[in-house]
């Protein structure tokens, strides 16, 4: 009878239980079912996890900036001679192109100058440089060999065609028909590009690389391809500019519509007696 | 004595002019179709009549019309190399447009029309096409073998000298 009045005892304690726990019971049943659910966990989940995204956001450089400026230190550190392995050639461009641009301005202004004071004071520097040794200042500007401009090569090309009727050349720059025939190409493709604006006629003048130029003259039949180096002022480029002029009022030939060898060789010898 | 001549290569696109031009002039002929942008110019220097001639040629970048072309590629030019490709008839089909557009803005210049790729097609093909253009067809080439490539340039060639 034992294990029967125990099996009674157990079973009123059980019923107590439910009725006292009968409430917790179903949140907990609730709990597992959110718990359970993938869907339901991440509906509650994720304002909570939206608002710490915020908070981090907001509060980012408080909380971690120090320990992101210390590996960030470390890494530029680590990486200093990589970054100035990147940069310095680049720099070392600009820093080429402005300068040189700057003595381009400079020998302009000295051109100025003295057209303006060509006059006693002009005479006073160069008789006190004559004296003293003291240098002027076109004088030592023109020492500065890499920025004096230089004509490397000369081409006269015809205008459509593309070909060659005569060239003096110094540099090793490889077959200059080729050359005279990509130029023409090129200068086609740009003014054919602008040709719709109401400007008129576009005709390319220069080209620029970062230590050469090439200038470009164009007459009726044929156009000058002038490969420079150095900088070049704007009264470099007049003067360039007149002397090509001349050339072009004084050799007839250049209007031969098909050239002939020796008509290119007595081309190529005057561009040489004129420019070399 | 020294000859100098533009000649302009052009055509439908991948109709093989780059390669025509490859295989005159570094005897190179590559299966992989490079598209041309713009113009590439280079130059063959060939014996014609006791003349020493320059052939500047220009390759240009195919246009499915002729009108299509930087009007500036072709003037001055003395001689024009028109290449359509024997197995697309696309290439062919406006043929007779093509060829009077060019020759009204060049009115001196030397046109020759040219099939190409004719080691794909069997000669029937070949002279089922022809035989069907408006216009005459002057040689069927293969960049890919080099037949007729070489005849192409110097029938031009000597057509250029007088
Ligand atoms: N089998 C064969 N393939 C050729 C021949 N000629 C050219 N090809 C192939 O055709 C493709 C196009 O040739 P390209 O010479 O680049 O054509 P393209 O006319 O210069 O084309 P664009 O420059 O785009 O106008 C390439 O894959 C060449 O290998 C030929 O005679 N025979
Ligand atoms: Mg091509």
């Amino acid at each position: 009878m034992m294990t029967n009045h125990q099996d009674d005892v157990d079973r009123q304690l059980a019923i107590l239980r439910d009725i006292l726990l009968h409430g917790d019971r179903e949140k907990i049943q609730k709990l597992q079912e959110i718990i359970d659910s993938k869907d339901e966990l991440e509906k509650r989940i994720q304002p909570i996890l939206d608002d710490r995204i915020e908070s981090i956001k907001d509060n980012f450089p408080t909380v971690f900036g120090d320990e992101v400026n210390r590996e960030v230190e470390k890494k530029l550190l680590l990486s200093n001679d990589l970054i100035l392995t990147a940069i310095s050639p680049l720099m070392g461009k600009m820093i080429r192109k402005y300068i040189g641009q700057q003595i381009g301005e400079l020998k302009d202004k000295i051109d100025r100058q003295v057209k303006h004071t060509f006059s006693f004071k002009r005479y006073y520097h160069l008789i006190r440089a004559r004296i003293f040794g003291i240098q002027d200042s076109e004088w030592f500007l023109s020492q500065l060999d890499d920025f004096q401009m230089e004509i490397k090569d000369i081409f006269v090309i015809q205008r459509n065609s593309g070909l060659l009727l005569g060239s003096y050349s110094t540099s090793e720059m490889g077959d200059s028909g080729i050359f005279g025939g990509m130029l023409t190409a090129i200068k086609a493709f740009g003014e054919d590009v602008f040709k719709k604006s109401d400007e008129g006629r576009q005709e390319l003048e220069m080209i620029d690389y970062n230590s050469h130029k090439i200038y470009m003259q164009s007459h009726h039949n044929y156009y000058f391809a002038a490969v420079l180096k150095g900088t070049i002022t704007a009264s470099e480029k007049n003067k360039l500019s007149d002397k090509l002029i001349k050339f072009a009022e004084n050799e007839k030939r250049l209007n031969s519509m098909s050239p002939t060898s020796e008509d290119i060789e007595y081309i190529s010898g005057k561009l040489k007696e004129n420019f070399a | 004595m020294d000859i100098s001549k533009k000649i302009i290569l052009t055509g439908s696109f991948g109709v093989g002019k780059t390669s025509l031009f490859s295989r005159f002039i570094y005897s190179e002929f590559d299966e992989r179709y490079l598209t041309t942008i713009g113009v590439k110019v280079d130059k063959k220097v060939v014996d014609v009549k006791d003349h020493k001639l320059n052939m500047m040629l220009w390759d240009i970048a195919g246009e499915v019309a002729q009108d299509k072309v930087p009007l500036s590629y072709f003037l001055g030019a003395n001689g024009v190399i028109y290449v359509f490709d024997l197995t697309r008839p696309m290439t062919y089909n406006n043929i007779l447009t093509d060829i009077e557009y060019l020759k009204n803005i060049l009115p001196e210049g030397m046109v020759k029309i040219v099939g190409n790729k004719k080691d794909l097609v069997t000669p029937e093909h070949i002279e089922n096409v022809i035989s069907n253009l408006p216009v005459e067809c002057d040689i069927t080439t293969s960049a890919k073998t080099g037949e007729n490539v070489e005849s192409l340039f110097l029938s031009m060639g000597e057509a250029l000298v007088v």
